[in-house]
């Protein structure tokens, strides 16, 4: 997919010496699990991290026009999430429930919707899991303006679906609070103590793709994420395999359009998981200096708009008919 | 440089609108200020550095 763009071959902003490898906080290496910890995007939560320096140039280098859209962003993280309902609506049909709750989401703008069950290992360390259960939602871009990446379109654009994201998250936990079940939106303003991606992929939204987002069928990458934790009684979703793993195995597209070569071509341990990943000492200076890159997002072929169902199908067919597994395991 | 000002995730301790709105106002005006302000100098120094093809490099905090 060619990208309108044309991107800078080298990050403007870096360190002299930088005061710690995001590599190492990430846990790229370590074959033991471990919880995963703050590493960019400081908030009250988090205290200041190692690379706020180059955080506030990140943030701002976005233009002054910018600002009523960063305002509105910060805005969805201070709204109130609504008063707790004294009269709790009993479920006695969790799938019902669910049913519901998925159809309220999509009436609030969620683009894709997945349910998981919460576990400690989907929130960073140190934080406590208050809640049973995780809505997963995805909200697409619009692609024509994301094509455009990197630049002040579709970082615009980027922050449209934030903002859109972060009230979808208040409104939904509104709505369950109203029926007297506890519930948090997580505004995407910031990083959050949840992690968005493990609870999406366990919530059956999509899979871990080379460039270390989420792929799904429906959007490819081209899409964000929200979650809200709750304690209603619902049916969780399975995760799913789509034969992400069968293109990216042998597909270069994000590798070889990525600036700083920092996605690597083979999954590496990270916290105890083999998995797809994203140097993120090459990353972030060039993300700092592009108004937040995602250029691997959008050359990402599963981002060809009505192009993932044909492709999944396509490629699960011939893995069923090789008589053979998941690849990179 | 100070992390206090910006427009972060509020504390999950869900206030009434009125809480909200006296948390938000404050720290969005800093918030504006700053962006209006030292935000006009970095991006200044971001184009100007842009055109001539060398890089912001920052110095170890530790200096």
């Amino acid at each position: 997919m060619k990208l309108y763009s044309k991107a800078p071959q080298e990050a403007t902003v870096n360190y002299r010496n930088p005061p710690a490898s995001g590599n190492a906080i990430n846990g790229l290496g370590e074959k033991d699990f471990r919880r995963a910890g703050y590493v960019f995007h400081s908030n009250v939560k988090s205290g200041p991290l190692p690379f706020d320096e180059m955080q506030e140039v990140f943030r701002y280098s976005y233009p002054a026009r910018m600002l009523p859209m960063i305002i509105q962003a910060a805005w969805a993280t201070f709204r109130p999430q609504g008063k707790l309902s004294g009269k709790r609506q009993e479920v006695t049909d969790a799938g019902k429930m669910t049913r519901q709750i998925k159809e309220k989401a999509k009436e609030l703008g969620a683009g894709i919707v997945g349910v998981c069950k919460l576990k400690d290992e989907y929130l960073v360390e140190g934080a406590r899991n208050e809640y049973r259960y995780a809505i997963s939602l995805g909200l697409p871009m619009d692609r024509e303006k994301m094509l455009h990446i990197p630049g002040h379109t579709s970082a615009m654009e980027v922050q449209r679906v934030y903002i859109k994201a972060s009230y979808l998250t208040v409104d939904l936990a509104r709505h369950i609070r109203s029926l007297g079940w506890p519930a948090q939106g997580l505004p995407v303003n910031s990083s959050s103590e949840y992690l968005h991606i493990p609870i999406a992929i366990a919530a059956g939204i999509g899979e871990l793709g080379k460039h270390g987002s989420l792929i799904c069928k429906e959007y490819g990458s081209n899409f964000r994420l929200t979650t809200v934790v709750t304690d209603l009684p619902l049916v969780t979703d399975e995760a799913v395999d789509i034969g992400v793993d069968d293109i990216c195995a042998t597909c270069r597209a994000c590798s070889n359009a990525c600036p700083p070569d920092a996605i690597y071509d083979d999954k590496q341990w990270v916290r105890g998981t083999k998995k797809w990943y994203v140097d993120f000492d090459r990353c972030t200076p060039y993300f700092s200096s592009t108004y937040g890159c995602g250029i691997c997002l959008e050359v990402c072929p599963w981002s060809e708009p009505g192009r993932g169902p044909g492709l999944s199908e396509r490629l699960l067919g011939l893995r069923r008919n090789n008589g053979k597994e998941k690849p990179c395991k | 440089m100070s992390t206090s000002h910006r427009p972060v995730v509020a504390d999950d301790d869900n206030p009434g609108l009125f809480r909200a709105i006296c948390r938000f106002v404050p720290m969005i005006v800093v918030y504006s200020l700053r962006h209006l302000t030292v935000g006009a100098l970095v991006r200044h120094k971001l184009r100007r550095l842009e055109a001539k093809g060398e890089k912001w490099i920052i110095e170890d905090q530790a200096d």
